[in-house]
């Protein structure tokens, strides 16, 4: 078990000042067309290969059962099979649910605490490497009924020890994104003398924090300081967007595909409060508000009942019905079916709208990925890409690998076609992109 | 004359003996408190700060300002077990969410409260009175007297938004949005107020009302705080008052809802369509009225011991969850009934308890495992590990594929045969699945019951390892009864205690306080209130270790 004075230490390393990445994100966000990414972690496997693999070649194939709803969006996809999450490292209370969901956009076992239903992020995910990098804005969100802050739900992380914890509650993820902005108020200055008002107010709290930051740190000693060196680097991050609203970028160089609906509502209906996630995810990407979005669907071993399909109602979805795939076959497949239908009007949505010069998938990656195959292995997990990313990929296709490949080296390939050439992510820093993606 | 310097000189010399034997005697003391200064530091708790949890936020803000926070600020899970732990930390959404809430507090309180607070807001708002207003509150909020600094930051802060909003009110509510904000709020510490190795007073006040009051320090605890009366014995008074407050109940239910981790009583009430089993809200209202209220009943009672927490056979019961007890009550009222101590007693055999730790659809339909791991974590702080390199999937399935007529069996038939499947896994469930058979006369409804699908329910066991000895049982009365006498549970009890009180969840800090703290608990028959006053009244639980 690790000492807590090393994994403090640790999280302090992950920690990265922001200061030097300022100019970079200013810098990007000028760019006439930004590249997007949009991560979707989802949390049911299937119960067996032939209900999610197609059949068929690379270029001529057919969709199994549970992906026919992306049949409208066939064209735009790739279909990676043979990816896997290496078992290695700690495997806490949990068969796999832990250190598989710890490890889905990372590649790094997850890392033990005191508590074995618990485990802690082992490194920094993919949607917050690139961000970071390139100095791009996120939104993290978690399509779930109620807020529980377990590993479970938390596979956006910012380094060792530091999960991104995602917003439950659509409410607070539109407030987020569009509180303090509203595209096309140049005109009303009443509406946005009120805009900069808020954030200016907003702005001045967040600067005294770092004045109290400053002289809390000097009466605390050794590891302990080390908290606050992670609460400053959120505030840091916290501070650039709050400025970029100031300088009014996202109001003078609004997308013509942004609009925005009114304030999500905070129904914990699963199918109500899916779609509301999806609609502010939407929005916060045509509207530039935002050019990484990560969505995890559930959680590792989700209780969802699926009341709303005819037939399936269940006490749990996982315990029911997932650890029972042959027997509930059926009823696995038709929900499962649905969670890749709920994507599917998301891409369809991105495909169908125009930006630039061409639409939003054109100009938008999307990353679907499960932390799970067949319950609970960790190997052919789902793995999909929409997108041509700006003309860097050849979709419609069904590539399967010669030889398993762990996920490090899908989550570089997706950092490359988002511009960022890392050598590598996760346990294996120079694992490299993925062969025969492009 | 010779005779007057032999006096002299003996009186100088007995002077002389009598100081050298004093100064070996200091010396001797000297030594013996270094050494065990020395000797004890090793196993004293680490400084440390906490991040508020959310429900601490929320009852900090609502005790001194009298506002709610939005539901949807929720910033903690249960990583120790408890929600207390040290190990939360601040991230981006968080302190977003945190800025924004805080300065919607600040508005609802300058809109509506502050003036029943301080007269001269209404009356006369001068700098004066603004000074005073953020003063007083942020001196509330970082649950200390406010240093010269702290001051002249705060007005500077608040001179500085005044003048650029041109706005007294605004000044004042944009100051204590910051004051909201601020790391002093956020934080608990239990640094020893900067390198010293005792808790100051104002952090002893905040150790203590945090953990039985789930709240920031009220302004009696505060004022002793300030004087410096906070003595041992004023802290065991303050506990017991705070224990007999409103806030001080519910949070000693909390602290029992999380030590059975039986918190989705709950969910079960705001989520009824997640619990199928059930007719209605009313009836998981009632369950957790029970458990609340049988908490109450024996821990503040006249009962008061872990024994008879964990078998004394009583409940609550209302006309919504009476037939769980085949009960005829009738009322809308929770009435306490006696139980067939036959059948229950304790705690661990309440209906609400056992609903919990079961299937949420199927009536009938128990789940040994997490009743088991329960007894075995909770009770007796022995660690189950996880199923590693094993498919449970496939044991169950396989299981279910194998054996005729699988879904009408009992539940301990089918885990049974599910066990059948492998030796790796009969020879971890073996440490505890018996625990949770013992239990399985109690359905998912917490209802007595004798027969699944018309099979008989066994929940005989034999030769379990129970505290060091092998044991037998044939009921679960027989079972609790071994559980409410046993020592090793009791020592449990305390540790857990600690874990929720220290925000951590092992050390040699925690093992060396559980077993004085065990001693003192012994002496007093293991009564629950006088363990919590003499953890409080304990030196021990102030003083800490730099890192």
């Amino acid at each position: 078990m690790m000492k807590r004075r090393e994994f403090i230490f640790r999280s302090a390393q992950a920690s990265i000042l922001l200061s030097p990445i300022l100019s970079i994100r200013m810098a990007h966000a000028q760019k006439a067309q930004t590249k997007r990414l949009f991560c979707f972690v989802i949390c049911s496997g299937y119960p067996d290969e032939e209900s999610f693999f197609p059949t068929g070649s690379e270029t001529d194939f057919k969709l199994s059962t549970i992906l026919q709803p992306l049949q409208s969006v066939k064209d735009q996809m790739i279909l990676i099979d043979g990816i896997d999450l290496k078992s290695t490292g700690p495997n806490p209370r949990g068969n796999n649910h832990l250190r598989s969901i710890g490890k889905v956009l990372t590649a790094k076992d997850v890392l033990e605490v005191d508590d074995e239903n618990y485990a802690d992020s082992g490194g920094i995910s993919i949607d917050q490497l690139i961000a970071r990098n390139l100095g791009l804005e996120t939104l993290e969100v978690a399509v779930e009924d109620r807020f529980r802050n377990s590993i479970r739900e938390q596979p956006f992380s910012l380094g060792p020890r530091q999960f991104k914890a995602p917003l439950v509650y659509p409410e607070q993820a539109w407030d987020k994104m569009f509180e303090s902005f509203k595209p096309g108020v140049g005109t009303d200055k009443v509406a946005e003398e009120n805009r900069l008002l808020k954030l200016r107010q907003k702005k001045s709290i967040l600067d005294s924090i770092v004045e109290d930051l400053n002289r809390f740190r000097r009466e605390l000693v050794g590891a302990e300081r080390l908290k606050l060196d992670i609460h400053e680097d959120s505030l840091r991050r916290a501070e650039i967007s709050v400025q970029a609203d100031l300088d009014k970028r996202n109001v003078s160089g609004t997308p013509a595909a942004c609009s925005i609906g009114s304030r999500a509502s905070n129904d914990a209906f699963i199918p109500t409060r899916g779609k509301a996630h999806f609609d502010v995810m939407f929005s916060a990407l045509a509207c530039n508000r935002i050019q990484i979005g990560s969505m995890i669907w559930g959680f590792s071993g989700y209780h969802w009942r699926y009341e709303w399909l005819p037939d399936i109602e269940v006490s749990s979805i996982h315990d029911d019905v997932h650890h029972f795939p042959n027997v509930q076959r059926d009823k696995y497949i038709r929900s499962a079916q649905w969670d890749w239908a709920q994507l599917a009007d998301f891409v369809r949505r991105l495909k169908e709208t125009p930006d630039g010069s061409g639409t939003l998938l054109d100009n938008t990656l999307v990353l679907a990925i499960g932390h799970f195959g067949i319950h609970h292995k960790m190997e052919r997990i789902p793995a999909i890409l929409f997108g041509s990313a700006q003309g860097q990929l050849r979709t419609n296709r069904y590539v399967k690998l010669n030889e398993r490949q762990e996920n490090g080296r899908l989550l570089t390939s997706v950092a490359h076609l988002m511009g960022n050439n890392i050598a590598g992510i996760g346990d294996d820093l120079a694992c490299g992109p993925l062969p025969h993606i492009r | 004359m010779g005779v007057g310097l032999i006096s002299f000189s003996s009186i100088w010399d007995s002077k002389l003996i009598t100081s050298i034997l004093v100064g070996l005697f200091c010396l001797s003391c000297a030594k013996k408190s270094a050494l065990r200064f020395s000797e004890e530091s090793p196993s004293l708790s680490e400084v440390q700060i906490r991040l508020l949890n959310a429900d601490e936020y929320k009852n900090s803000v609502h005790d001194i300002l009298n506002v709610e926070v939005s539901q949807s600020v929720r910033h903690s899970g249960i990583r120790t077990g408890y929600d207390t732990s040290a190990e939360n930390q601040m991230n981006e959404n968080l302190l977003d969410q945190l800025a924004t809430e805080g300065l919607r507090i600040a508005e609802d309180y300058f809109d509506q409260r502050v003036a029943s607070q301080f007269g001269c807001f209404e009356s006369n708002l001068t700098e004066t009175c603004a000074l005073e207003i953020i003063y007083k509150l942020g001196s509330q909020f970082f649950r200390r007297t406010l240093s010269n600094e702290m001051k002249s930051s705060l007005r500077v802060f608040y001179a500085r938004t005044s003048k650029e909003t041109q706005s007294v009110r605004n000044g004042l509510e944009l100051t204590l949005a910051s004051i909201l904000s601020s790391p002093y709020f956020l934080y608990r510490t239990e640094s020893g107020g900067g390198g010293n190795l005792q808790l100051d007073s104002f952090e002893r006040a905040s150790l203590l009302s945090f953990a039985l009051s789930g709240s920031t320090p009220d302004e009696s605890l505060l004022r002793d705080a300030e004087k410096g009366m906070l003595s041992n014995e004023r802290m065991i008074w303050h506990a017991r008052r705070l224990l007999n407050s409103e806030r001080g109940k519910a949070q000693l239910v909390k602290f029992f809802k999380q030590w059975l981790r039986v918190s989705d009583l709950d969910y079960m009430v705001t989520h009824l369509s997640d619990y199928p089993k059930f007719e209605s809200v009313e009836q998981a209202l009632s369950l957790r009225d029970e458990f609340e209220k049988f908490v109450l009943e024996i821990v503040m009672g006249n009962e008061g011991t872990l024994k008879g927490l964990l078998s004394e056979p009583i409940t609550f019961v209302n006309r919504w969850n009476a037939k769980f007890y085949n009960s005829d009550v009738n009322s809308n009222e929770m009435v306490k009934i006696h139980l067939d101590s036959s059948k229950r007693g304790g705690i661990l055999t309440l209906a609400s308890v056992m609903s919990v730790h079961s299937s949420r659809t199927d009536p009938s339909k128990d789940r040994p495992v997490v009743r088991g791991t329960l007894l075995k974590n909770q009770l007796f702080c022995e660690e189950v590990g996880s199923p590693s390199g094993i498919d449970t999937t496939r044991a169950s399935e396989e299981a279910a594929q194998k054996v005729s007529d699988f879904e009408l069996l009992s539940v301990r038939e089918q885990f049974e045969a599910m066990m059948q499947q492998g030796q790796k896994c009969l020879s971890c469930h073996q440490i505890f699945m018996p625990l949770g058979y013992a239990l399985g006369n109690f359905n998912a409804l917490g209802a007595y019951v004798t027969e699944r699908n018309g099979r008989v329910i066994d929940t005989s066991i034999s030769n379990f390892k129970l505290d060091g000895k092998a044991v037998s049982y044939q009921s679960p009365i027989e079972l609790l009864e071994d559980i409410s006498n046993s020592e090793r549970v009791s020592l449990c009890f305390v540790k857990q205690f600690l874990k929720y009180v220290t925000g951590r969840s092992a050390g040699r800090d925690i093992d060396e306080m559980t077993t004085k703290f065990h001693l003192e608990f012994k002496k007093n028959n293991f009564n629950i209130v006088e363990l919590f006053e003499t953890v409080f009244g304990s030196e021990m639980v102030y003083q800490r270790r730099r890192q």
